[in-house]
């Protein structure tokens, strides 16, 4: 009987490439679909890269969170795992709160840039684009475009 | 009589030599730290600003040899102090239209807009005894050579890190990652270019341009699984650890300086590749930097404790402008 599989999510907008222990040429996740993984061939992802620590491929709902708690990560309070609403739920906080929030993970750059679009379309207080201009000095959260 | 350091003076040639650990000769060597020595025991506001003229111009040197980083990947601007760099950025334009016969066409206009940057200051402020530096206690190289590695890397760590922040947000075919170098997520990145462009440059870290020969290989029986790999490219990695060429993109180096900060790591990331397209000119790059001036110093004496300082200051900035398109690619390599 084969082994059951479980969907490996890449929900980013670029591809990701994952090799396996029978695939050594590796596979393209292409962005926005997923591939279909053993429990082994995902604990091998884990083993050899930072792809599913870091929030770039996830499983589906349970299981994500079976895996992250194995790997001690707080899913409801980190940012790399956060959906759109969740993170727009931060944002909304004052800025000390804010401030607190992004220097305490080890937030990636592509969650990085994504809060700052978010930011860019709420109408954030100064105070709070002042926190997020110190984490992205060159993003421009002024303009329009 | 009074002795004026210039950019193009000797000394700055001896000294700066010194500061990157290269073979002196011991006379030119003994003749500069006695010129150091002459200055330092005669401490007047001119023969201490000569010092740091001297340390100025060294590091201004050194910031600006060290790696390709920028010649390769940004679009570089140097001005003058108190100006500013505009950089030109294209947007889309002109569009036609598919429409019945004597209808009118909607007007677009070719686009674009100009990116102006304040800039920034890296900064560093070494301190010496003067009663060390007179006596040959202390060495006028190694203070250039630790202020400007410093401020290297601090202002690399940031450029990279202008950089790195925004590359994955242009997603694909600008945008990749993966456990390791996989071909398939790889390859569509540089033929993107190859297609747009009409070829590419594969710029990495020699650690990581030197996996691309893997990726070379071929199977030719599915069922055998055995990958075949061509003679020259074994040959090609042993005799030079990279292959000169992978899928028609040329592979070059990058010049990774060793941080000096007691530990091995490397000023820039070792793990990422840069797919640079051909043909394209350097103002198309959506990293654009911008240096005001060169380094400048200014120097102080306290009196409480005979430290003598120097603060050396380089104006800069870095920005991202992808316009039309980012015209560059980034793979990261998320193998541990």
């Amino acid at each position: 009987m084969s082994e059951a599989k479980m969907r490996l999510n890449n929900p980013k907008k670029f591809d990701v490439g994952i090799i396996t222990p029978d695939k050594p040429y590796g596979i393209n996740v292409r962005a926005g679909t997923f591939t279909m993984v053993t429990q082994d061939e995902l604990d091998y992802i884990m083993a050899t890269s930072t792809l599913l620590q870091d929030g770039v491929l996830v499983l589906n709902g349970e299981k994500q969170k079976e895996l992250a708690d194995a790997m001690g990560i707080e899913l409801e309070n980190n940012a790399n795992f956060m959906s759109d609403e969740d993170i727009k739920k931060k944002l909304s906080g004052n800025a000390n709160q804010l401030r607190k929030w992004l220097d305490s993970d080890d937030i990636k750059p592509y969650v990085l840039s994504r809060i700052a679009e978010l930011a860019k379309g709420m109408n954030l207080a100064l105070s709070k684009i002042q926190v997020l201009q110190e984490k992205l000095p060159n993003y421009d959260f002024l303009s329009k475009d | 009589m009074a002795i004026e350091i210039r950019k193009d003076s000797q000394i700055v040639d001896v000294v700066l030599a010194e500061a990157r650990h290269e073979r002196l000769d011991s006379e030119v060597r003994e003749n500069a730290n006695q010129l150091i020595r002459d200055l330092a025991s005669d401490p007047n506001p001119n023969n201490k600003y000569q010092i740091a003229q001297l340390v100025k111009f060294a590091v201004n040197d050194i910031i600006k040899r060290d790696t390709n980083y920028l010649d390769v990947l940004a679009d570089v601007k140097r001005v003058g102090f108190g100006d500013k760099a505009e950089f030109d950025v294209k947007l889309p334009g002109v569009k036609a239209f598919i429409q019945a016969k004597g209808a009118t066409t909607p007007r677009t206009k070719n686009s674009r807009k100009t990116l102006s940057l304040e800039t920034l200051s890296v900064s560093a402020r070494p301190v010496i005894n003067i009663v060390e530096l007179q006596n040959g206690l202390a060495n006028a190289a190694d203070l250039i050579n630790d202020a400007s590695y410093q401020m290297e890397c601090a202002m690399y760590a940031f450029i990279e890190n202008v950089l790195v922040n925004a590359a994955d947000d242009w997603g694909t075919p600008y945008y990749g990652t993966g456990s390791g170098l996989v071909k398939s997520t790889l390859d569509p990145m540089i033929m993107h270019w190859i297609r747009a462009a009409g070829g590419a440059v594969i710029f990495g870290d020699i650690g990581e341009n030197t996996k691309l020969a893997q990726l070379t290989g071929f199977v030719a029986n599915s069922t055998a699984g055995t990958q075949q790999f061509a003679g020259n490219i074994i040959n090609e990695q042993n005799q030079n650890a990279v292959i000169g060429t992978y899928l028609s993109a040329k592979v070059v180096n990058l010049l990774n300086p060793l941080k000096e900060d007691g530990t091995d790591a490397f000023v820039f990331d070792a793990k990422k590749l840069f797919i640079v397209p051909t043909n394209i000119d350097a103002g198309m790059r959506p990293l654009k930097v911008v240096f005001e001036g060169d380094v400048f110093s200014t120097e102080a004496t306290n009196i409480d404790d005979l430290s003598w300082e120097i603060r050396l200051d380089q104006y800069f900035n870095a920005a991202i402008a992808k316009g039309i398109r980012p015209y560059l690619g980034m793979y990261a390599d998320s193998s541990v």
